[in-house]
């Protein structure tokens, strides 16, 4: 595994969307260990609300969630013009084999699965941030 | 005569009376037969629905907690978050993490079994290059073949397919759990993954110079938590679902699983998928 560099995120506005706290708290600590402005959200619904008003850089959001689930946030957001360039990535499950297409399909740049480790987490991340043309450029590595 | 003709036309109106009484009941029999047939369709669905929801639900339940110490454990090790532990410690959650680890994958694999059974696995259909596969599984055995001294000796035939059809997921979890079974059980000598082809199916042969598999063992080590006997599985782990989910796995595409194993000279699985040859263009257009 390449070494990450501490300041990947470095100021980068990122909004995590998770109806389980661990998860979320999860996802929270490792982010801010590489720079990253982490807000979060416990549905699609609030994570609406914090998107519009944080204007993340990224959006990572679970897909199973109550109140609005991932599908109907990555709706939204797509036929939002303020928010639809912004890039999303899913938090699936173990093998939700048909999601995986789905997810692509609806919007989502692309999907991460669970467990978030430390290990795995960041290397994963950044191998879908390097084909995200707008976010490559800024990632200094 | 004319008695003779009118008792003719009596019979004749008794009969057609009675043979329409004849299918009046019939009629009744078979639209009653239909919905039974009907009322008991709804009910196995209704048992499937149930069923497969119990299966996300449990599947979900128990993985969140997992997640959570997985997440966290790995956390603590890594000293993110200003962790600080001493050796003993670090020791101890170290332990605490590989056994989640070994949990989690427990209940994947059980999940996988649970729904393969119910009818619920809907593996991908999707064209994949099987020597892009190979390699990424190369890379992963790799590392465990040199931790053990072992020779890892990869080859793929030229005429391999340069796509086919089917669930890559799916395959590399069949490919890797062959693949960490050769090493697992080989001490000495090498393993060996070989890509093979021919005109309709293509094969994945993993061979390997480890202890072998007796012959009363070979037909039920696909079976479901079955292990050669006691002592093997108290020696080397594992918990006998490995195979059982490739034997399934492989079915689901169609395809074969065959052991060939001599005791104390190694074994070797044959995994023959049918080489669904994808015309080059065609598989973008799809994907």
């Amino acid at each position: 595994m390449k070494t990450i560099p501490m300041d990947l995120l470095d100021g980068w506005n990122v909004v995590v969307i998770d109806d389980e706290e661990d998860s979320l708290e999860v996802a929270q600590i490792i982010l801010e260990e590489y720079g990253a402005d982490v807000s979060t959200a416990s549905n699609g619904h609030e994570g609406l609300e914090v998107i519009r008003r944080k204007r993340p850089k990224l959006v990572i959001s679970d897909i199973s969630m109550p109140v609005m689930d991932g599908w109907g946030l990555i709706f939204e957001l797509k036929n939002d013009r303020t928010t639809c360039d912004i890039p999303v990535i899913a938090l699936t499950a173990h093998a939700m084999i048909g999601d995986r297409e789905r997810a692509i399909s609806a919007g989502f740049h692309n999907y991460l699965t669970k467990p978030l480790t430390a290990n795995t987490f960041i290397h994963d991340l950044v191998g879908l941030l390097v084909e995200i043309p707008q976010l490559a450029l800024e990632l200094p590595m | 005569m004319a008695e003779a003709v009118q008792e003719r036309e009596q019979v004749l109106v008794e009969f057609n009376e009675s043979l329409e009484q004849r299918i009046a009941e019939r009629t009744f029999e078979l639209r009653q037969a239909r919905d039974e047939a009907l009322a008991a369709q709804r009910i196995a669905n209704e048992n499937a629905r149930l069923k497969s929801e119990f299966l996300a639900t449990m599947s979900h339940e128990l993985r969140t907690p997992m997640n959570a110490i997985e997440g966290f454990t790995s956390i603590m090790l890594s000293g993110m978050g200003g962790v600080e532990f001493n050796e003993k410690t670090g020791r101890y959650v170290q332990r605490v993490n590989a056994n989640s680890k070994r949990l989690l994958g427990l209940i994947n694999d059980f999940l996988d079994l649970s729904r393969i059974e119910s009818g619920r696995l809907e593996l991908a259909n999707l064209p994949f290059s099987p020597r892009d596969a190979a390699m990424r599984w190369k890379e992963e055995i790799g590392v465990l073949a040199q931790k053990k001294n072992l020779n890892f000796e990869v080859s793929i035939d030229p005429d391999i397919p340069e796509t086919v059809r089917g669930d890559e997921e799916a395959l590399s979890k069949v490919a890797l759990n062959l693949l960490s079974n050769a090493i697992k059980f080989t001490e000495t000598g090498s393993v060996a993954l070989k890509l093979e082809s021919d005109d309709d199916a293509w094969r994945i042969e993993v061979s390997d110079t480890g202890i072998g598999i007796p012959m009363h063992a070979r037909e039920f080590i696909f079976e479901e938590f079955r292990q050669v006997d006691q002592s093997t599985k108290r020696k080397y782990g594992g918990t006998g679902l490995g195979l059982a989910i490739a034997q399934r796995f492989v079915r689901s595409m169609g395809g074969t699983i065959t052991v060939k194993s001599e005791v104390g000279q190694g074994s070797t699985f044959t995994v023959t998928l049918p080489a669904t040859r994808e015309p080059e263009n065609v598989a973008e257009v799809i994907a």
